[in-house]
């Protein structure tokens, strides 16, 4: 089971970057919205592909997720330590991938992600110097679309090689992950993007990230939230040295209590 | 492994069906310049300025320019941009200064209608100071000025909502559309006609709101507001009906429209109706055109405003040299001079009258007159509608034109007599003499819980009526006539120098909380009665009385400018003075 996941996931992950590689033909940093509406409305197949890359990305971290609790129910983890740390570094990066992803539809909600995290880093001690790494005043996408469209693919790309050694495309799971995408979506639509000129009340980021909005509209200060973020990668860390009951407890606490915020 | 061949297999066919459902999908044909152009390509454009071909629909609705369904489209639209709380998003992409001036603009505010009523009911010491409607959106005032603003006149003003008003036909408000719309967009057989904007405002447009109050608009068009029920009939239907509960007389229109025809815009500049960025107090402020912008015109080159809108025009010849407002520096780009004339366009359809200075004869130069505002002369008639009775019931509930919604507290109006002629004089905002009439005389009775009160504010205001006359009104009716005098109609004598007035209006008798006549401004000895709608406007004191009425005697004799003591009045008062020409009294 861990081993056919293992391999979906894989599979996955080529499916989401080869669809990405198709979509960002058609995106222009500079006209973000507007690229992101014409993909989805105009261009041939865009929405297509654009709901491909959407779905194969979010199925990408669930199937991770998956596999990380698959390996956490065996009774001691196989791989060695250096490996679990890349396959930990693997998902928060795949989450950064996400949320970059995210800002980049350019609509409504997306800003106010892209605002909220400026001023998450900005409030935050030693991060606020990477602030300049991801703003740009002239072409508020652009940075976004390094580091999502380059930067972060190679990085995960890396984590992932060091955590598999190899990677392969199996035509059969490729087929598998890749049906899998379509068929949720031909029954799930692509969340809606909220226009530049529509009134709406309120907004919301992506939905990994709705327990820690919740969690600063409840009045945790930033730090907190960074703690609360990292807080999950840190036990799992600790899970390779002593995969403890504990620890186990502890983030299972972690996932009720973020889930709670989440909704 | 066999879940892994069942999983293959069932991806293959997903993948497949998948691949087949996109392959029927139809692929959207891009339409120019948005995507809303596959639907609506048959709309027919609003004016020459904005052609849809050009325009589309995404650049002044929203919505979403590529969609190819509705629901995705539509979402986010709006259908009237030009309301203000949308236009500086829309209209403002190109005209943002006009909409901000809009914004700020008295016609949008109100701000001179509510304090003039505070003041007057006694409830500001000046009448300036409050925001207008903007201010009184989120408040619960206990005020009774407000109260009746409220109810009474905040029907009123450029951003109120169309869909409030039950008639349609009386719908006011909508934003840049409540004065720019001349036809509303209605679905025909095969298209939608879209509404059509203009920047030749018909007056029609104007006089949904300048009806009543001074009812300029109506004034104009030689309407008097009266107290006749509305014959003769015809066809079976009054003919001299305002609205439908307001009938009218013929009166002698405005010259300027019985002789050339003209609309409001032909005068009124984008500055002095749309604002000018300023927050103006009073209508005057806001207001940017005099007669001598016209009539004793300075010209200078075109600028680009000038040129702008005379090509936005269309019927305007563009020239080198155009009129400006004094004022404000506006252009008044219909009226043109050249090598051989001076013409004035009609703004409606460009024709052309020619335009001559004002003449230097001495009823314009004497320097005894240099005090009045060209409106005392040439201004035939006022609507004055003396005493309006408002009713207040407190526990009545009413529409609230502000919070556009019914709320407790309601008023009824009920009105004295409505004259017209002989026009009240007195010093205006201008520190001028101009005509005055009631603006306005309350006499109110609140219905509260369990008590009846009672109060009254009574004022007169100045104002130009809008109903000129090359024709003047005679040497007597100003300095001889109770009425124009400000003392009211009835008898007037003077003995001794001294003025003695009997009123014809007894207040008393007619039950009024007051002792002077209703239609008296001011008493024979130059007390005056009355409030004013502005700190500076007045009645005339006593000695300006005596100075007025001791003329008559001059008069008698002396009553046409052809006369020759008025070649050189000054001369003729000094020979008259040193005893060198003699009176033949």
């Amino acid at each position: 089971m861990s081993k056919y996941v293992a391999w979906v996931t894989q599979a996955l992950f080529i499916i989401s970057l080869l669809s990405g590689l198709i979509v960002v033909f058609v995106y222009y940093p500079s006209n973000a919205y507007d690229s992101v509406q014409k993909l989805s409305f105009i261009t041939p197949f865009g929405l297509f592909f654009r709901e491909l890359h959407y779905f194969s990305s979010e199925i990408f971290i669930f199937s991770i997720l998956v596999h990380i609790l698959i390996e956490l129910s065996k009774k001691e983890i196989k791989i060695n330590f250096k490996s679990w740390i890349y396959s930990i570094f693997a998902l928060l990066v795949a989450l950064v991938l996400m949320f970059t992803g995210f800002v980049l539809k350019a609509d409504q909600s997306a800003n106010a992600a892209a605002e909220v995290a400026f001023s998450l880093l900005k409030d935050t001690p030693f991060l606020d110097k990477f602030l300049p790494l991801v703003r740009d005043n002239f072409v508020f996408y652009w940075k976004f679309f390094v580091w999502h469209g380059l930067f972060l693919p190679l990085i995960i790309e890396y984590a992932i090689l060091k955590h598999v050694r190899k990677l392969s495309v199996n035509i059969s799971y490729f087929t598998i992950a890749l049906g899998v995408t379509l068929l949720v979506s031909l029954f799930l639509n692509l969340p809606r993007d909220i226009g530049l000129d529509e009134k709406v009340l309120h907004v919301k980021g992506p939905w990994f990230f709705w327990g820690a909005e919740n969690m600063l509209q409840a009045g945790l200060s930033v730090l907190g939230i960074n703690v609360v973020i990292i807080l999950p990668f840190l036990l799992l860390i600790g899970m390779y040295k002593s995969n403890t009951k504990l620890l186990k407890i502890l983030l299972l606490l972690w996932v009720i209590i973020y889930a709670y915020f989440s909704v | 492994m066999r879940i892994f061949q069942y999983s293959l297999f069932v991806s293959i066919f997903i993948i497949g069906v998948s691949l087949y459902m996109n392959l029927e999908k139809p692929i959207a044909k891009p339409s120019s310049p948005d995507q809303c152009m596959s639907c609506h390509s048959s709309t027919t454009n609003m004016d020459k300025s904005h052609p849809i071909e050009v325009f589309g629909c995404f650049k002044c609705h929203g919505g979403n320019r590529y969609a190819t369904n509705k629901k995705d489209a539509h979402r986010g639209v709006v259908l009237n941009p030009s309301r203000l709380e949308y236009a500086n998003r829309f209209c403002g992409e190109c005209h943002s200064d006009v909409v901000k001036r809009v914004s700020s603009s008295m016609m949008q505010s109100q701000n001179g209608i509510l304090n003039v009523l505070k003041f007057q009911w006694g409830e500001l010491s000046t009448p300036i100071g409050l925001e207008g409607v903007v201010e009184l959106k989120d408040k619960n005032s206990t005020s009774l000025a407000e109260s009746h603003f409220r109810k009474a006149c905040a029907s009123c003003h450029v951003n109120q909502h169309e869909d409030v008003f039950d008639d349609k036909k009386y719908a006011r408000g909508g934003g840049c559309v409540d004065c720019h719309r001349i036809e509303k967009g209605h679905q025909e057989k095969n298209h939608y006609v879209h509404s059509k904007l203009s920047s030749k405002i018909p007056s029609k447009n104007c006089l949904k709101c300048h009806n009543r109050s001074n009812r300029i608009g109506i004034s104009y068009f030689g309407k008097f507001e009266s107290e006749g029920y509305g014959t003769p009939y015809k066809h079976g239907e009054f003919s001299h009906k305002l609205d439908g509960s307001r009938f009218y007389y013929e009166l002698p229109a405005d010259i300027h429209h019985t002789k050339a025809g003209l609309d409001c815009i032909d005068c009124h500049t984008e500055k002095g109706v749309m604002g000018d960025g300023k927050k103006n107090h009073h209508m005057e402020d806001a207001e940017d055109i005099k007669c001598n912008d016209c009539h004793k015109p300075k010209f200078k080159k075109a600028d680009s405003l000038a040129v702008m809108l005379s090509d936005l025009n269309g019927n305007i010849p563009e020239t080198k040299s155009i009129a400006y407002t004094n004022k404000k520096n506006s252009p008044i780009y219909n009226l043109q001079k050249d090598k051989n004339s001076t013409k004035f366009y009609r703004k409606r359809d460009g024709k052309a009258f020619d335009m001559s200075n004002m003449s230097n004869k001495p009823y314009h130069t004497l320097d005894i007159h240099k005090r009045l505002d060209c409106t005392s002369c040439h201004s035939s008639w006022v609507p004055s509608c003396y005493g309006c009775h408002e009713v207040y019931f407190e526990n009545g509930k009413q529409f609230d034109w502000v919070k556009r919604e019914v709320t407790k507290g309601s008023w009824q109006e009920f009105r004295s007599f409505l004259r017209f002629e002989s026009p009240s004089l007195g010093v205006g905002y201008n520190k001028k003499i101009m005509p005055f009439a009631p603006g306005c005389q309350v006499i109110g009775t609140l219905f509260k819980d369990k008590k009846v009160e009672k109060f009254h504010a009574m004022a007169m205001a100045g104002w130009d009526p809008h109903t000129t006359q090359k024709e003047v009104r005679s040497c007597e009716d100003c300095h001889f006539n109770p009425a124009s005098l400000g003392l009211g109609r009835g008898n007037l004598d003077i003995k001794n120098n001294r003025i003695f007035f009997e009123p014809f209006y007894n207040s008393k008798k007619s039950g009024m909380p007051f002792s002077y006549p209703i239609d008296g401004f001011v008493s024979s000895d130059g007390k005056q009665f009355q409030t004013t709608s502005r700190k500076d406007a007045r009645s005339f004191n006593k000695k300006e009385l005596q100075k007025i009425v001791g003329a008559y005697k001059c008069i008698l004799c002396h009553d046409r400018y052809s006369d020759k003591i008025y070649k050189d009045f000054n001369k003729s008062k000094i020979l008259f003075n040193s005893g060198k020409t003699v009176c033949l009294d």
